[in-house]
């Protein structure tokens, strides 16, 4: 079968690929801030968590070693999965890994009702904020794929498929 | 159509182009961010270069380097909880292990002086190694003396360390300066005006050195403020204020209720000395602070820190005159010296006022860094949160910004600078992406650091053995302690007298 055959119409495929690419570009763009910044780093992001997984979150900001694994797969794993995204390269992978970042900071920092942070957020949530959108967005994504469509991963499969 | 087939599975130019559609997009982003990166250099150089903060001081790593010279014999009297923390940074830590971070000071414990027993034996047992050295050989045991007179006649000991109650310095200030003792003291210098020139009188002309105990002069953010004022980035500056916010009991002085001590141990008579008598209790004893007998109180036991900075900063000296007031309003306990406390220092040649507010019942209310209150200068142009760290913050309504604001190169009332101690080097850095100014109003970007943090009372110790084998000038002078030790009992005659106390410049002398 034709993978880069498909059943969108012509809007719904372009639909797909903007969002894809919209949120590729956030996330690329999140990584590089951090790569350029060489005081960044994700502790006080993890040490302001609250709910019931920030006993998790705390312990990784006050493991200097943990800390450091996790600042340096955060970085590159935003890089990544935001470039990912946009030129359609390893888009599955990129998706999926994207959903579980994001779920990440979601679970760090939920807006649920009596949870306040330091780190003022740039709107008003109850439960629902901006992380979660964005990884259902990526939900969406992963159950309407378009990478191979339009996407690196398009003349990747059909390289593989000549060989075979 | 297995043809079909193979025509689909075939890479063809349609597949390139369709495959590498979003290619574009990258570029997009790319230039894009080659754009903000150039806005943001550029924001930076001209901030930079308008603050000239291209040579401003940086942190030295020699104290990573063991001192050469002589072992010298060091005695302390008083191993309270401040003289054990003296000795901790000394290194006597009764441990083998050597702690790489920190020079051989080349010391010896060797004497140790406390009226009570349990104290002197608990320093004594340290006097065994000191974890900056390497593979130490076990020292001798350090002597205990009953009384300080014993001490200083021995000439076993080269150097003491004073960290008794305040009542007790003058005294063992004079008479080791009178027996040719190098001299640690710790703050407030005395308990009375009176012995600050007896004091005065003893040093003269001695051979030996000093060190003031405000370990906070070996603070690298003071020295970079200091430069960063004097490039006038703040303005006229009218207004400094300090701070002592606590609300504990330990904070509060009352530091007995976890202490279980043995009357018979102490020597209470001598503890006393010239003060008048009260029968021995373990509230007296170890929360000295609470009792104008013993210190002079907030002023001279919190405010001196504060002032020390203070003056290091902007080299204030004396005021010219002092309005103090407060009271006991929360600790009804058998305290006299007030829980909270306000003084106002007039400055009228330098065209400002210095102030300080002090509560031992909130510790809520303004900012703090890692327990301490951090001060503020204000000046017309900008003011400066000063701390550990330093963040610079424009004023709307400066004249000097007013075109910076206008182009949005400066951003009124939030962070335009910020200089945090660092790892290898210190930097001071032009704040601009929203995340980096949120981490520097936060107070929380010394914490991101993995860097080492340095233990300025060990570096103020090692400058004083530095001064005592090779000469150099130490930076707790004696005129610092000076100029301390007046100011802060010029607070609390005003409060005690209820009246604005005034400094004479010629005479020398308060009224």
């Amino acid at each position: 079968m034709d993978t880069t055959k498909n059943n969108y119409s012509k809007t719904q495929l372009i639909a797909l690929v903007t969002l894809r690419a919209l949120i590729g570009w956030h996330l690329l763009y999140e990584g590089i801030v951090k790569l350029l910044n060489p005081e960044w780093s994700a502790a006080a992001y993890l040490r302001d968590s609250k709910w019931i997984f920030s006993g998790f979150f705390n312990w990784i900001a006050d493991t200097s070693s943990v800390l450091q694994i996790v600042n340096f797969l955060n970085v590159w794993g935003l890089l990544l999965i935001g470039l990912g995204l946009m030129i359609g390269l390893l888009t599955r992978t990129s998706t999926i890994a994207g959903i579980v970042l994001i779920l990440f900071y979601y679970l760090a920092t939920p807006p649920l009702t009596g949870l306040t942070y330091m780190f003022p957020p740039e709107g008003s949530y109850l439960i629902v904020n901006k992380n979660l959108i964005e990884l259902a967005a990526l939900v969406v994504l992963l159950f309407f794929p378009s990478g191979k469509i339009i996407g690196i991963d398009r003349i990747i499969s059909k390289l593989r498929r000549k060989e075979s | 159509m297995n043809d079909e087939k193979k025509e689909n599975n075939k890479l063809q130019r349609r597949d390139f182009l369709t495959g590498l559609a979003t290619i574009p997009v990258l570029g997009l982003f790319g230039a894009g961010l080659l754009n903000q990166i150039l806005y943001n250099k550029n924001r930076d150089e001209l901030l930079k270069s308008d603050f000239n903060l291209g040579d401003l001081i940086s942190e030295s790593d020699e104290y990573q380097n063991d001192t050469e010279g002589d072992l010298l014999r060091i005695g302390i009297i008083g191993t309270g909880s401040r003289g054990m923390n003296l000795l901790e940074s000394l290194g006597f830590t009764n441990t083998r292990t050597k702690n790489k971070l920190y020079g051989n000071l080349k010391i010896q414990l060797a004497g140790v002086c406390d009226v009570y027993d349990d104290a002197a034996e608990e320093a004594i047992m340290l006097s065994k190694y000191n974890s900056f050295v390497k593979n130490s050989d076990e020292f001798p045991r350090a002597k205990r003396y009953k009384n300080y007179l014993d001490m200083l006649s021995d000439k076993e000991i080269d150097a003491v360390i004073i960290a008794t109650p305040d009542h007790w310095h003058a005294k063992m200030i004079i008479e080791s300066a009178n027996a040719g003792k190098h001299i640690f003291a710790e703050k407030c210098l005395t308990r009375t005006i009176e012995e600050v020139y007896q004091i005065k009188d003893a040093l003269k002309n001695k051979k030996i050195v000093f060190q003031y105990g405000h370990q906070n002069r070996q603070q690298l953010s003071y020295k970079v403020a200091r430069q960063m004022i004097m490039q006038n980035i703040l303005g006229k500056i009218t207004l400094l204020k300090t701070h002592t916010y606590r609300n504990t009991p330990q904070g509060a002085f009352i530091r007995h209720l976890d202490q279980k001590i043995d009357p018979d141990k102490v020597d209470w008579q001598q503890w006393l000395g010239d003060t008048p008598y009260y029968p021995f209790t373990p509230s007296r004893y170890f929360g000295w602070q609470k009792f104008f007998e013993y210190s002079g109180g907030l002023p001279a036991h919190m405010f001196s820190h504060e002032y020390d900075a203070i003056n290091q900063v902007f080299k204030l000296g004396i005021p010219k005159s002092v309005v103090a007031m407060g009271g006991i309003y929360y600790w009804k306990d058998d305290r006299n010296t007030p829980d909270v406390f306000q003084a106002s220092f007039e400055y009228p040649d330098r065209e400002l006022i210095l102030t300080y507010d002090a509560n031992l019942a909130n510790t809520s209310t303004g900012e703090y860094e890692r327990g301490a209150k951090v001060k503020e200068i204000v000046g017309n142009d900008a003011w400066m949160k000063l701390g550990l760290n330093i963040t610079i913050y424009p004023d709307k309504n400066s004249e000097k910004y007013k075109e910076k604001i206008k182009q949005g190169l400066v951003e009124p009332d939030s962070p335009l600078l910020s200089f945090i101690p660092g790892e290898n080097k210190s930097s001071v850095q032009t704040i601009t992406s929203a995340s980096k100014k949120l981490y520097a109003s936060s107070g929380l970007v010394s914490t991101y650091r993995n860097g080492k943090e340095v233990d300025v009372t060990y570096l103020h110790l090692r400058e004083w053995l530095e001064g005592i084998r090779k000469g150099i000038v130490v930076s707790g002078t004696f005129q610092t302690a000076f100029e301390d030790a007046i100011t802060c009992h010029m607070a609390t005659k005003s409060y005690l007298e209820k009246r604005r106390v005034e400094w004479d410049p010629v005479n020398q002398k308060v009224i």
